[in-house]
């Protein structure tokens, strides 16, 4: 993968910018140091790694404010970053880039029980927004599965899911309100605690935006109550596309579990080596279903979906009777990702989605491209939204199975496109699927994409190098060329 | 006079719009032309209608999603949907008759253009939560989409949502896939009578914040409170007596499915402000806890409330002031006053907006300043 050559230009600014932030910030929040910078020099892509020429540490938005109109001044390329968790390499520095390390903005600012909603600081995990208010009774539902580390400033700029987001929406659908900082340090407050505002959805269209129009330092996010009763069911099955099956007989029956996952028997297996939640081992592929709400619709929801696996010859059926149980469940599916890691000594983690019923035809390939690249796959899927998370597993110590596995993982990727789906479900594009977006989108498509960054950062400072698989300049992007009364749609130069 | 451009092909829309360009003359760009009073005055030289554009191009009800162009008439697709027990769950409002046009006239088209959204919109979110994908026009004459047809997907910025509530001043959409949801089995709805409108954003705000995934909390003062629960049929009896605790010892009376869905249809369509009392008719969102000081400060002589008391819809000869949130002008009075369509955002938004609106359509010819910007 190849990032934007560093530029001299910048290198040379460097003890400018040190002196500058030094007298800002303070001199233990700008770290400059080899071994210091070293601790960013990669997130949860950890194939890719960089150490960044400098990194900064504010604590409030003001200082992002002074931090980033210094850069935007001495034109400064920045790479925001949260915990540094993101799988698609949005926080892979740059080497003559500032990374913007967010952690110190780490305080809820208000708990506003009557609006139902939170205002937080961008370094507040996930986890912690709903531990704030737990007491009360309420939570925040998007629930990534390193909500234990992951940032709710991360959360916005991946646009980020998780297993229950069948039934409460993505990030995007529970944000109310951002205060974020542009690249020329303005800073601008985006809704707040009412549902719908004015003029354009800058708020929908920041969310998942990659950090590359603006750095969100507060969102306001919606809590919501805590249901009476939780219920999840383990189901087997001796065949994948059965138990793919019984996921589309139970949306199209109109029920909508809160989360419905799938794993296949690797998976299984690898859980059931590390943490024995009592998976059955035989099955060649299990579903959890969960549904949350009042224990009349919770207990007819789950008998309805009992009778639809039975008539598929469901190898297995258990409803928890104890949240004991519904966590044993859980247990394995939430450890799949170290399980894994614990029978190959490198996993790859994918992120595609596709429309529900082209599940068997792309286990049926994802199979065959497993034998061609000769290594083995194992599968984690949030199937009742259609996400596949696909574990390619490999050695990095092996010469060229990192490439092979990555080869393998686009592959994939162009699969799901090519059923209708997408590139990435909720991980983003970040560096890793950059060089694929033109596999979903045309040359005037991304065009579009790049003018809208144009309108936030155009002289392309914030994380360049992600989404985008080539930058052009803002102003050739801006132009229209006529000729002889005709619109002419010609080549855009790049830099 | 006007020039009138009914296109019935993508092509076209984009051979009218580049046209548009050469000449640098501006567009009015419409679906069925029902909400087009929504908007700050425009003087535009044509008319482009997309109500030609009116195909369903994939309805797929087991994957929950439909693929369609904007001139579909919503009477037409709720019907489709009803079909297969689907529905959007935004429940997209018919505000024909409250801007004096007929019924059953609007368009899907000018519901996403406008991200109108129905009283479920505090427990499952606005159109603008709806759209997975769209293809249009920009004001560079050439097609562009984005987002996809599956419900999980960060490929990219999200322009869905960006063009939703764009009142087609960023381009013109040809085609769009919105997300389902399975039709609920059944409803009810509990009708309290004679609440102080004080009393009755209390108890919104109470229920609301109770696990019974309450879908239609409104108020209308002098008619009543109404609290709706949607679901399995199962579940209805235990949500209603759990909300029953709640309402205490108040008046009250159960509204069976069809009356149910009868008043919150009026609530949806506006309704209680219907026929219109010669007072320009604002659409406010604003935080819950705000409301109040709002009704207080401008003693409206007509209101209710919505969206669990986060929606006002008021007459009021005076602009509405106040520190956070939104408003729009949804209807002028008979002889219009001079009045802004929508509260005017901070300059620093107000700039951002402009230059993405200029990001779509740098010769400003689609809708300008129908937005007040």
């Amino acid at each position: 993968m190849k990032m934007p050559d560093p530029e001299q230009e910048i290198l040379d600014k460097l003890p400018d910018l040190t002196g500058r932030l030094v007298r800002l910030l303070s001199k233990k929040a700008v770290i400059t140091s080899e071994q210091g910078r070293k601790a960013f020099e990669s997130d949860g892509l950890t194939a890719y790694r960089q150490s960044p020429m400098i990194v900064a540490l504010p604590s409030s938005t003001e200082e992002v404010s002074e931090i980033l109109k210094i850069c935007n001044e001495l034109n400064i390329k920045v790479v925001p970053r949260g915990a540094g968790t993101s799988l698609s390499g949005g926080a892979l520095p740059l080497a003559d880039g500032l990374t913007l390390g967010l952690s110190k903005l780490n305080k809820i600012i208000d708990i506003d029980y009557q609006n139902r909603s939170v205002v937080t600081q961008c370094g507040v995990t996930n986890l912690a927004i709903s531990h704030a208010v737990e007491d009360q009774g309420f939570y925040y539902a998007p629930d990534p599965s390193s909500q234990i580390a992951c940032t709710i400033g991360g959360n916005v700029a991946e646009n980020s899911g998780g297993v229950h987001c069948l039934k409460y929406g993505l990030t995007t659908n529970n944000i109310l309100g951002l205060k974020m900082v542009l690249m020329n340090g303005d800073i601008i407050e985006l809704g707040g605690k009412h549902m719908q505002e004015s003029g354009y959805d800058l708020i929908g269209l920041v969310t998942g935006s990659e950090g590359l129009l603006g750095v969100v330092t507060e969102a306001t996010v919606r809590i919501l109550p805590k249901a009476n009763v939780v219920k999840a069911m383990l189901i087997g099955f001796d065949d994948i596309e059965l138990a793919g099956e019984c996921v589309a007989r139970t949306i199209a029956a109109g029920i909508i579990p809160s989360g419905m996952e799938m794993m296949d028997n690797m998976a299984i297996n690898a859980a059931e080596d590390y943490c024995q939640p009592g998976y059955p081992r035989d099955a060649e592929a299990i579903l959890i279903a969960e549904f949350d709400g009042v224990e009349s619709e919770v207990d007819y929801f789950t008998q309805r979906v009992s009778e639809l696996a039975k008539e598929l010859g469901a190898t297995s059926i258990s409803i928890s009777k104890s949240e004991e149980e519904r966590n044993g469940f859980w247990a394995g599916r939430k450890a799949a990702f170290p399980a894994v890691g614990r029978i190959s000594p490198d996993y790859y983690c994918m992120d595609g989605s596709i429309p529900r019923k082209n599940l068997p035809i792309v286990l049926r390939r994802m199979n065959e491209l497993s034998k061609k690249y000769g290594l083995r796959v194992a599968n984690v899927f949030h199937a009742g939204d259609g996400n596949l998370h696909p574990l390619i597993l490999y050695d990095a110590n092996v010469p060229g199975e990192l490439e092979r596995a990555e080869e393998f993982g686009s592959d994939i990727l162009r699969l799901c496109v090519e059923v209708g789906g997408a590139l990435t479900g909720e991980h983003g594009i970040g560096v890793e699927k950059r060089d694929l977006m033109p596999t979903m989108f045309t040359k005037d498509d991304l065009n579009q994409q790049e003018r809208i960054k144009c309108a936030f950062d155009p002289a392309h400072r914030l994380n360049p190098g992600k989404m985008f698989p080539e930058l052009h300049r803002c102003s050739e992007l801006g132009k229209m060329h006529i000729h002889g009364g005709k619109l002419l749609f010609p080549d855009i130069p790049r830099f | 006079m006007t020039d009138l451009y009914f296109p019935t092909t993508e092509e076209q829309v984009s051979e009218c719009i580049c046209d548009h360009i050469v000449m640098e003359k501006s567009l009015d760009v419409r679906t069925g032309g029902s909400l087009i009073s929504l908007g700050s005055p425009m003087n535009v030289a044509s008319t482009l209608s997309l109500k030609e554009l009116n195909q369903v191009k994939l309805y797929e009800p087991e994957e929950l999603v439909i693929t369609l162009e904007p001139g579909v008439l919503l009477s037409d697709l709720k019907n489709l949907l009803m079909e297969h027990n689907q529905e959007l769950k935004f429940e997209p409002p018919d505000l024909g008759p409250l801007l004096g046009n007929d019924p059953g006239i609007g368009t899907i088209g000018g519901i996403i253009g406008t991200n109108l959204s129905g009283p479920k919109r505090f427990l499952a979110g606005g159109a603008r939560d709806y759209i997975l994908g769209v293809q249009g026009i920009s004001g560079f004459g050439q097609i562009f989409k984005a987002g996809g047809r599956v419900v999980k997907n960060v490929s990219g910025y999200d322009v869905s949502k960006l063009m939703c509530g764009s009142y087609g001043t960023l381009g013109a959409i040809t085609e769009m896939t919105l997300k389902l949801a399975p039709k609920a089995q059944d409803e009810i709805s509990l009708k309290i009578h004679d609440l102080e409108t004080e009393t009755a954003i209390f108890l919104m705000t109470e229920i609301a914040a109770c696990p019974y995934e309450v879908s239609g909390l409104a108020h209308i003062p002098g008619t009543g409170t109404f609290i709706r629960i949607e679901g399995t049929t199962a579940s209805l009896d235990e949500r209603i007596a759990a909300i029953r605790g709640l309402v205490g010892k108040r008046k009250v009376s159960e509204l069976k499915r069809e009356e149910s869905e009868d008043q919150w249809r009026q609530i949806r369509d506006v309704a209680p402000l219907n026929p219109p009392k010669n007072l320009p008719l604002w659409k406010i969102s604003i935080a819950a806890s705000d409301v109040l000081d709002v009704i207080n400060d401008h003693n409206p002589e007509f209101y209710f409330l919505d969206w669990a008391g986060g929606l006002l819809w008021m007459s009021s000869k005076d602009i509405p002031t106040f520190d956070k949130g939104a408003f729009w002008l949804i209807r002028n009075t008979e002889t219009p006053l001079d009045l802004p369509f929508n509260k005017s955002p901070d300059p620093l938004i107000r700039n951002l907006n402009k230059r993405i609106k200029k990001a779509f359509d740098p010769k400003n010819i689609l809708n300008p300043g129908r937005l007040g910007f």
